[in-house]
């Protein structure tokens, strides 16, 4: 099947800096994708190559099965990061015309935009001007107008940064139809829970190159078990080599140099603690993420360092 | 898929609404019908109190000098007794004027003129009647009464315009109707200058606030951008038209009742001749600065700036006007003719020379195609930098950088 996107060592050069750098993936049709990376590590601008929005400097992107952007385009559903509709207009009308724009008959663009409003539940703001809604109410009506057409590939730029927890779960649930449709969905965010809700395969970007690509529970398993959580009523001292966090009688033990999940039962069995439960961690991909980023940067130490702080403290 | 012509023609659809749907457009296009409604209702009021200071106003006098010789026929004129005689009457309302020729007269020509209120609502005219009566008293008697009909009108002026040719022709019209004349364009082209602020400038807000609130992204994922600013010009244009069609219509029904109530006026000067290049500079003019406007809104990052930038391009469009004197006094100079040919200049200019003696027709012709022709240059350029515009995302937007992406964006 051919993929609904391709990136082949994808590169753009802003002057001296370099925000994408010879990026390689492929989106299989059909699958919910998640694009991840710190803030400022070029999801976006990846985002705006595949769209023909910003031209590479180096490599290639295309889109459903290498069709020309004029005709792959009219296919695609984009919301951008930056959000922003037209603020005198009314919410009906500004949805009927970006279904004309993707080429929708007037009318049946009308009664998909009634539609929309119903799904995403602002259809009695149908007559509102954009400028009387809230960010988050325009959010919704952008995504609205982004996949009102049926597009086959849905492309979401930080789908869920500025919503409340309801509408980030009818984002989600909308997320969910679309790709039960069929619709091949990505979406960029550095919110690991929400891609680990909904994403089957990822790529991790950080400083314009690609770290972690593919799916993500063959991710999680490649890094092993990284630590035991054990609940008892105390705690022998710790083994050699661990990272221990106790709170309420639940201790957490992580594998930092080595070490088994033995040699922490077999601590507890020494000191003749019985234990209640004793279970095996893996890694989250909060977890994967900070070690990729932090790993990648520490080993580019000059313009990094300054902003891998930054974007570490944003994941928390 | 969208053809081009398609993508253009949804964009012109919606941009059209929304110009024509804002306040600022719709309360501009009503004003010439509005104005002219009103000048319809004023006027008859205006001329019934005009009717009114027309009727024959009365004077008397007292003449010291005795220079005053058949003075006594004149219906309008009372001869009094004695100055105070006359100031009696003037305060009793039945004379408006009183003069007193001056036993000097002969030798310095002092007239006392009485009269109520202030010198600038006394009637003027019967000064200058007064002053015929004397000036025919003096040479009564002397010359025959021919030559004391031409000392009081001494030319009856036969008017002669060159044509464009250089052949003289005869001028039949009235004052009323000349200044008619003047004002259709001059009107026209102040109009046409405040229509391009603000409707360009609404273009450029549009193309502004679109990039910078990144609704452009959405767009430019859906048409091309030649289809988006050739769509939002497109219906600036036909906004334009709109408005102007509204004027004209206007002008065409109501004009000639207005101007009917005028004295002397004439029919209101809305010939062929004058309607069709005043239509088509301003039409030209309209895309032209549309298509300026949008190519600086593709090429600033924000409204703000935009904005800042609207103020220096619109400046072209108001040079005519400030130098509208020397385009008036001399439509055929150095100027004038120079403002013709700088495509910026062009339509107001066009139409002060229209309202100030007409312009050859080859510099009509010539100059609307090179209006146009820059329109279309520019709509062309304005799209790439549009593009580049986009292509630009994350720099600093410089001449250089702009340039660089200009030529990437093809």
């Amino acid at each position: 099947m051919p993929a609904a996107l391709e990136a082949n060592n994808l590169t753009k050069r802003y002057g001296a800096r370099t925000v994408v750098n010879g990026v390689t993936f492929a989106v299989e049709q059909g699958e919910v994708f998640g694009l991840l990376g710190p803030n400022g590590s070029g999801k976006t601008t990846t985002i705006r190559m595949a769209l023909d929005i910003v031209r590479p400097d180096g490599g290639s992107v295309s889109l459903l099965g290498g069709l020309p952007p004029k005709d792959a385009l009219p296919k695609v559903g984009y919301l951008p990061e930056e959000r922003g509709l037209l603020r005198k207009e009314r919410v009906a009308d500004i949805l009927r015309y970006l279904g004309m724009i993707k080429g929708m008959p007037r009318a049946a663009a009308e009664d998909r935009a009634q539609e929309m409003l119903h799904r995403v539940g602002l259809f009695e703001h149908r007559y509102k001007r954009v400028e009387a809604l809230s960010r988050g109410m325009t959010q919704l009506i952008q995504f609205a107008g982004a996949i009102m057409h049926g597009p086959e590939l849905i492309i979401l730029d930080e789908p869920f940064s500025g919503l409340d927890p309801i509408n980030v779960q009818l984002m989600k649930a909308l997320i969910r139809e679309q790709h039960a449709r069929g619709a091949t969905v990505i979406f960029s965010t550095h919110i690991m829970s929400d891609v680990e809700e909904l994403c089957q395969r990822v790529a991790l970007i950080s400083d314009g190159a690609l770290l972690l690509y593919g799916r993500l529970s063959e991710i999680k398993k490649a890094r092993g078990i990284n630590g035991v959580r054990v609940i008892a009523d105390r705690q022998p001292p710790p083994p050699p080599g661990l990272e221990t966090a106790i709170q309420d009688g639940s201790a957490e033990y992580r594998f930092v140099n080595g070490g088994a999940p033995d040699s922490v039962l077999r601590a507890y069995l020494d000191a003749g603690i019985a234990v209640e439960k004793f279970e095996l961690m893996v890694p989250t991909l909060n977890d994967i993420f900070i070690q990729e980023v932090s790993k990648a940067r520490s080993s580019r130490p000059s313009a990094a360092e300054t902003s891998a702080g930054v974007g570490l403290r944003r994941l928390k | 898929m969208l053809s081009r012509k398609e993508e253009v023609l949804i964009i012109a659809r919606e941009e059209f609404r929304r110009q024509t749907g804002r306040l600022g457009y719709r309360a501009f296009t009503l004003l010439v019908p509005v104005v002219l409604l009103l000048a319809l209702v004023i006027a008859p009021i205006v001329r019934s109190f005009t009717d009114k200071e027309t009727a024959p106003d009365r004077a008397g006098y007292v003449d010291q000098a005795g220079v005053l010789r058949g003075a006594e026929g004149v219906p309008w004129l009372a001869d009094y007794s004695s100055v105070n005689a006359g100031l009696q009457a003037l305060r009793r309302n039945e004379i408006q004027a009183f003069f007193v020729v001056d036993p000097s007269y002969v030798q310095t020509g002092r007239v006392s003129w009485y009269r109520k209120g202030s010198a600038i609502f006394a009637s003027e005219g019967l000064g200058d009647q007064f002053r015929a009566v004397l000036a025919s008293s003096l040479v009564a008697g002397q010359v025959g009464p021919e030559v004391v009909i031409r000392v009081n009108q001494p030319a009856v002026y036969e008017e002669f315009r060159l044509g464009d040719d250089g052949v003289p022709v005869l001028d039949t019209r009235s004052g009323a109707e000349e200044v008619a004349e003047f004002f259709v364009p001059y009107i026209f082209a102040i109009l046409l200058m405040i229509s391009i602020f603000t409707g360009s400038g609404y273009l450029l807000q549009s193309v502004a606030e679109e990039k910078e609130n990144r609704m452009i992204e959405m767009l430019v994922t859906s048409v091309s951008p030649f289809s988006i600013m050739a769509g939002k010009v497109l219906a600036l244009g036909a906004a334009g038209l709109l408005q102007v069609a509204v004027w004209f219509v206007s002008a065409l029904i109501v004009g000639p009742r207005v101007m009917s109530q005028v004295p002397d006026a004439g029919d209101l000067p809305l010939t062929a001749a004058l309607l069709v290049p005043v239509l088509a500079f301003f039409l030209a003019g309209y895309f032209l600065f549309a298509v300026v406007m949008a190519g600086v809104g593709a090429a600033t990052s924000s409204v703000r700036e935009a904005t800042q930038f609207s103020a220096v391009i619109a400046l072209p469009n108001i040079i005519p006007i400030y130098g509208s004197p020397l385009i008036i006094d001399n439509p055929d100079g150095l100027f004038a003719r120079a403002m013709t040919f700088i495509p910026l200049t062009a339509p107001t200019t066009v139409m002060l020379r229209l309202g100030a003696g007409g312009v050859p027709a080859w510099e009509l012709a010539a100059s609307l195609a090179l209006t146009i022709a820059s329109g279309i240059a520019l709509l062309w350029f304005s799209a790439r930098v549009f593009r580049a515009g986009l292509l630009l995302y994350g720099q600093r937007m410089s001449v250089v950088a702009l340039w660089r992406a200009i030529r990437q964006a093809g």
